[in-house]
């Protein structure tokens, strides 16, 4: 009885063995990497208040209303020296935002050149995979070699035995 | 008696071939566990310079999503600098005092 039980133990244990596949191979999973697009960029200028063109007095030498071609100098009402002021504001408004646009345009020249760093990394790690790959290939062909090999000679070697102990057993009987 | 000796003969080459078999196939099976061996290794140093390459990239992303929040910032900026331009024009182009232009004028100039 306890033989019977020990048997079928040992038969399930055999069978367990053999059985067991080994377990499939999960390559690692590369980290997810998502990029928004970023949408074209507009300066829109126009918003900015634009005064009208100043009217200008021409007065000659003696401070009297004359053509442009004869004056001597120029004279501005308050509100028509306002708007050269104004324009002075808009041109140092211009000039902020020059240098605002510089740092934008930095800051995109760094994405690209980032960007471009990141390429030759996936290209590096491209290579590397593609270096597995072929190791994993190479291994699995060296493997299946040997392993044919294996099978080849043991059969071989089995059938000699089975022959040569036929032979034998005709010879002895 | 020769019939014996046939008979062991044939037995003792048998068992000869069978421990040669085993020889060949443990010399192979000793060759495969090197392959094996250098093959893991090979994976490992492999799959290692992969995760540093990752690191880098990791690296590489955190640079661009800054220079985006830099970038946008930037836009803001530029969007407040123009409200405050319109603010002082308007104010400018009010203004009646010539004391006060001239003022506006040496600042800016």
């Amino acid at each position: 009885m306890v033989v019977k039980k020990l048997f079928v133990i040992m038969l399930s244990i055999l069978f367990l063995i053999v059985s067991c596949a080994p377990a499939t191979f999960v390559p690692r999973q590369p980290p997810e990497i998502k990029f928004e697009k970023t949408p074209p960029y507009k300066l829109d200028l126009s918003s900015i208040v634009k005064p009208e063109k100043a009217v200008k007095i021409w007065m000659n030498k003696d401070f009297k209303v004359v053509p442009e071609n004869e004056a001597k100098y120029l004279v501005l009402t308050n509100t028509e020296y306002a708007k050269y002021i104004a324009q002075l504001r808009t041109k140092k408004t211009f000039e902020a935002i020059i240098k605002e646009q510089e740092i934008l345009i930095n800051s995109y020249i760094d994405t690209i050149n980032a960007l471009k760093e990141y390429v030759a990394i996936e290209r590096a790690k491209a290579e590397e995979y593609r270096t597995l790959w072929a190791d994993s290939e190479n291994a699995y062909r060296q493997e299946k070699y040997y392993n044919e090999m294996n099978n080849i000679l043991q059969k071989s070697i089995l059938s000699v035995i089975a022959i040569g102990s036929l032979v034998a057993l005709i010879i002895a009987l | 008696m020769a019939e014996i000796l046939t008979v062991l003969i044939g037995f003792i080459g048998c068992g000869g071939l069978a421990a040669i078999a085993y020889f060949v196939s443990s010399y192979f099976g000793n060759k495969s566990n090197i392959l094996e061996a250098v093959h893991k290794i090979k994976q490992k140093i492999g799959v290692d310079k992969i995760k540093e390459l990752e690191e880098k990239e990791k690296v590489i992303v955190s640079v661009i999503k800054d220079k985006e929040i830099i970038s946008e910032e930037t836009k803001e900026k530029i969007e407040v600098i123009k409200e405050k331009a319109n603010e002082d024009i308007k104010i400018i182009l009010a203004e009646e005092s010539f004391v006060e232009l001239s003022k506006e004028e040496d600042e800016l100039w």
